[in-house]
């Protein structure tokens, strides 16, 4: 029951979205499909998916595959180190990277107009503009690649590996025909995580004047003053994303890679060459490089170069307001999602199972269509049972509205480590502690509780981190003076240009995120010792 | 973490969460201001009126579209008193969605001219800005800029940047085209415009003035106080900007320059009605007047009675009479247009 109301919260907003699009059309939406606007929405969104989701993954898989193979020094640093770029939001990796913008392509934006006219100069922004706006993001998000791609390496496919090199093949051949093929659910996993970070995005997208669907959605709703359009939009969206996952499902296939507990395998060996080791290295520092240290190097510059001085008081509230909504946010669906999944655990059965998986529908949403859709749901349901304001009051003039956002959005980062953690439970413990005379639930604070407490801390982690970088949601339905370090970072370095000032709450983020990816790194390594 | 302490923890950091982020009702002598303008000047101003009056300010900035959308959405309950935006569209926006209400008094009737506040006082002008012509004085003679439509011929081919049509200075000038030669005509301009463009519309009003010192282009379209943030940011590359450029007021020989305005309205459901008024009696009196030019590099209400050296280095000029109702009204034939002339 309690589930069924927690899959409504989500599945009305959705409602509502599609309901609108049995509507007829508004004029607006006419317009924005008669004159090709949706097209270059579409076309924009594509080829920031294809771009960075090629980029990405080469990269993630890339530095995974150096990682877990070869032996050299700084090994053990990069390991870890190459994570940290998810730490950085990708609306401040897009501001840090303004320099490019300046320095490297405006020269070059003269040399071809000089040497091929006016309008080749035309297009090769453009193309630019495109090009870096796919590095940037897949320097930011390749991380989620890399994770998954080394699970996939190093549990999955490394006995496999070892056989193979062990027959006499090279890493590059074990690396094409074994590795990769075994890793591949993984793989696709990861990257399925990067495609909707890219879809979400708007900060970025926005600065380097991309057109891609969420803008579209934003474009409709506040310049059209025209929700039709935009929820219209929203439902195009919605098809990228659900095709997206059925790709993604397809792809893995029925394939069930098991993992391969007990040893864990090292499969790393020293190169032959000099060369072979310092490629390894090379590759790594490179990566690192331009993934995180010039990103947070510029960040630092401005913020050295450009603060006359640092106003504290100032710099606290949007402190103050990260905390303390993600803190409220976060142990609102951590709640939620123990709830929901010991639930799943105490009524096993497909109707269950198919509400766990709408709750986690959220995620893959981006957050304009999240916005959007529970806008027009509290409009509609106070209309509806004529609550006149008092469920838009609620709504946006508290934080509750915005906790229920985050809820919709970021269920799925907190009920799966915790869906992962309760199937880790033997079943003979709830019948054990059944036999002993405990009810249910208290069973569930007595046991699972206790043994959950490992996923339940990464769980609060990834929630956390995630929470603190939200930026379309949190700017929408946050409510008066209360700002989060996103939207004062976004706020300043945007709006106002004041890059120096922005510069100081965009660095707290990434070192919050930088905190974050370590702890849970611990995490991983101690869960898998025990 | 043990069971038995994780309850109580929880619910205590819920608790002081909670008491954070809960409205604060009741509390004496407040007003809040949904405001569209982004300026750390506009923070001293309101610590400033707080001194005078005593009554605290609350601010939510965001977006104008966003802030109208949250009142419309709020209704009856919105805890905002005042909608300030930067610009006279969103206000006949805001006016025509209902969300203001008529409010004036002696001294505001005495402080805004006539063409610069609503026919029926649902919002009052604090500022004035001119969208100009910012040229290269390596590259052009302000004798071969005239007007705005001038800028559609072919002569400036690959030489004009402007920003992107979603934002609303642009909408406007478009708006005041419209009103001046109809839709038609405006979207020829358009048009031919944006073929003109050295690249297709990115980043801000100033992005585009660095544009053209860098050699991109040569003419940009941008807002006045931009020229007076660049010649007096800290940051040496903006000020080098800033020596590179001329402001060039169009269309002196016709209509004047188009102007727009920063102003504020209260809001229906105020629940500080009396302290809205005594906000924008403040922010349309001669202290706050007299600070604009110097800090935000914006125009008073009385154009050329301001002493500012800046502001009088660019010279006197005519402004566009057109009703700043006009911008609103005409604001959705703009975007309209730009969609069409695919502006981006």
């Amino acid at each position: 029951m309690g589930t069924a109301l927690i899959a409504l919260l989500i599945a009305v907003p959705l409602a509502v979205v599609v309901a609108t699009l049995f509507d007829s059309p508004s004029e607006a939406w006419r317009e924005v499909v008669g004159y090709g606007v949706l097209g270059s929405y579409v076309k924009g969104t594509m080829i920031m998916l294809l771009g960075t989701g090629l980029l990405a993954a080469a990269f993630g898989i890339g530095a995974a595959w150096v990682v877990t193979v070869w032996e050299f020094p700084g090994r053990k640093f990069f390991s870890l180190a190459l994570m940290f770029p998810m730490a950085i939001p990708t609306y401040v990796a897009a501001y840090a990277y303004d320099f490019a913008k300046h320095e490297l392509r405006d020269p070059m934006m003269l040399w071809v107009r000089e040497n091929f006219g006016a309008g080749a100069m035309m297009d090769a922004n453009i193309v630019f503009n495109h090009a870096l706006a796919i590095s940037v993001l897949a320097l930011v998000l390749y991380p989620y690649v890399y994770i998954a791609a080394r699970i996939g390496f190093a549990e999955i496919s490394g006995a496999y590996i070892e056989n193979s090199r062990l027959l006499g093949r090279s890493l590059w051949r074990s690396l094409f025909s074994v590795g990769l093929p075994l890793a591949r659910p993984a793989i696709i996993g990861g990257l399925l995580l990067v495609l909707l970070e890219v879809m979400n995005e708007y900060g970025a997208m926005l600065h380097y004047g991309i057109e891609t669907l969420t803008i579209g959605i934003f474009n409709q709703w506040y310049d059209w003053e025209d929700t039709d359009s935009a929820i219209r939009l929203a439902g195009v969206a919605m098809l990228v994303v659900f095709a997206i996952i059925i790709a993604e499902m397809l792809m893995r296939g029925r394939s069930r890679f098991h993992a391969h507990h007990g040893l864990r395998r090292n499969l790393a060996e020293k190169p032959k060459t000099v060369l072979g080791t310092s490629m390894a290295s090379g590759f790594c520092f490179i990566l690192f490089f331009f993934a995180f240290l010039l990103p947070v190097w510029k960040l630092l510059e401005l913020a050295l170069h450009g603060v006359e001085k640092v106003e504290v008081g100032e710099l606290m509230r949007p402190v103050l307001g990260s905390l303390s909504m993600a803190l409220l946010a976060g142990l609102v669906i951590l709640v939620a999602a123990l709830f929901l999944a010991y639930a799943a655990r105490i009524f096993p059965g497909v109707t269950m199972r198919l509400l766990s998986k709408m709750c986690m529908l959220g995620y893959a949403l981006p957050g304009a269509v999240v916005v959007i859709a529970m806008l027009s749901a509290a409009a509609f349901i106070s209309g509806a049972v004529a609550a006149d304001s008092l469920t838009t009051i609620l709504f946006t003039a508290t934080p509750i509205g915005l906790v229920m956002a985050y809820a919709v959005r970021f269920m799925t980062p907190a009920l799966a480590p915790l869906e992962a953690g309760m199937t880790n439970i033997r079943r003979s413990m709830d019948e054990a502690s059944r036999i002993l005379g405990r009810s249910s639930w208290g069973s569930f604070f007595r046991i699972h509780l206790p043994l959950l407490s490992l996923p339940l801390l990464g769980a609060l982690i990834v929630l956390f981190v995630d929470i603190l970088k939200e930026l379309p949601l949190t700017l929408v339905l946050s409510p008066p003076n209360v700002e989060t370090l996103a939207t004062r970072t976004f706020g300043l370095m945007h709006k106002e240009e004041r890059l120096a000032e922005g510069s100081l709450p965009a660095l707290i983020l990434v070192l919050s995120g930088c905190v974050g990816v370590i702890i849970l790194h611990r995490l991983i390594r101690r869960s898998r010792q025990s | 973490m043990n069971a038995l302490f994780r309850m109580p923890f929880i619910a205590s950091l819920l608790a002081i969460t909670g008491c954070f982020l809960l409205p604060k009702a009741g509390i004496a002598n407040e007003v809040t201001v949904y405001s569209h303008r982004h300026y750390e000047a506009d923070d001293a101003l309101y610590a400033k009126f707080t001194k005078q009056t005593g009554i605290k300010v609350n601010i939510v900035k965001a977006s104008a579209d966003a802030l109208l959308e949250r009142i419309k959405a709020e209704g009856k309950n919105s805890p905002a008193d005042v909608l300030i935006t930067a610009d006279a569209g969103r206000l006949v926006r805001a006016r025509n969605a209902g969300v203001l209400q008529p409010a004036t008094s002696t001294k505001l009737a005495a402080q805004v001219p006539q063409n610069m506040r609503d026919a029926d006082n649902h919002w009052h002008a604090f500022t004035v800005r001119a969208r100009v012509l910012i040229y290269s004085k390596a590259r052009v003679k302000p004798s071969e800029l005239v007007s705005y439509e001038d800028l559609a011929k072919a002569r400036w081919k690959g030489r004009i940047v402007a920003r992107s049509s979603t934002n609303i200075y642009n909408q406007s000038l478009l708006a005041s085209i419209v009103a001046e030669a109809g839709m038609e005509k405006a979207t020829v301009w358009a048009t031919a415009v944006r073929a003109n463009m050295a690249r297709s519309p990115e980043g801000s009003d100033r992005d585009q003035i660095r544009a053209v010192a860098a050699g991109i282009a040569d003419v940009a379209i941008a807002n006045t106080y931009y020229v007076g943030l660049l010649a007096n940011s800290p940051n040496p590359k903006d000020r080098e900007v800033a020596s590179k450029i001329g402001v060039f007021f169009p269309n002196q020989n016709g209509r004047g320059a188009h102007i727009n305005i920063s102003g504020g309205g209260v809001v229906k459901s105020a629940p500080n009605r009396n302290n809205a008024i005594r906000l924008l009696e403040f922010l349309t009196g001669p202290e706050a007047q007299g600070g604009f030019p110097e800090t935000t590099y914006e125009y008073p209400l009385d154009i050329s009675g301001t002493q500012s050296e800046l502001l009088k280095s660019w010279g006197e000029f005519k402004a566009d009479k057109l009703s700043l109702q006009t911008l609103g009204e005409k604001n959705a034939d703009a975007v309209k247009i730009f969609a069409r002339a695919r502006w981006k």
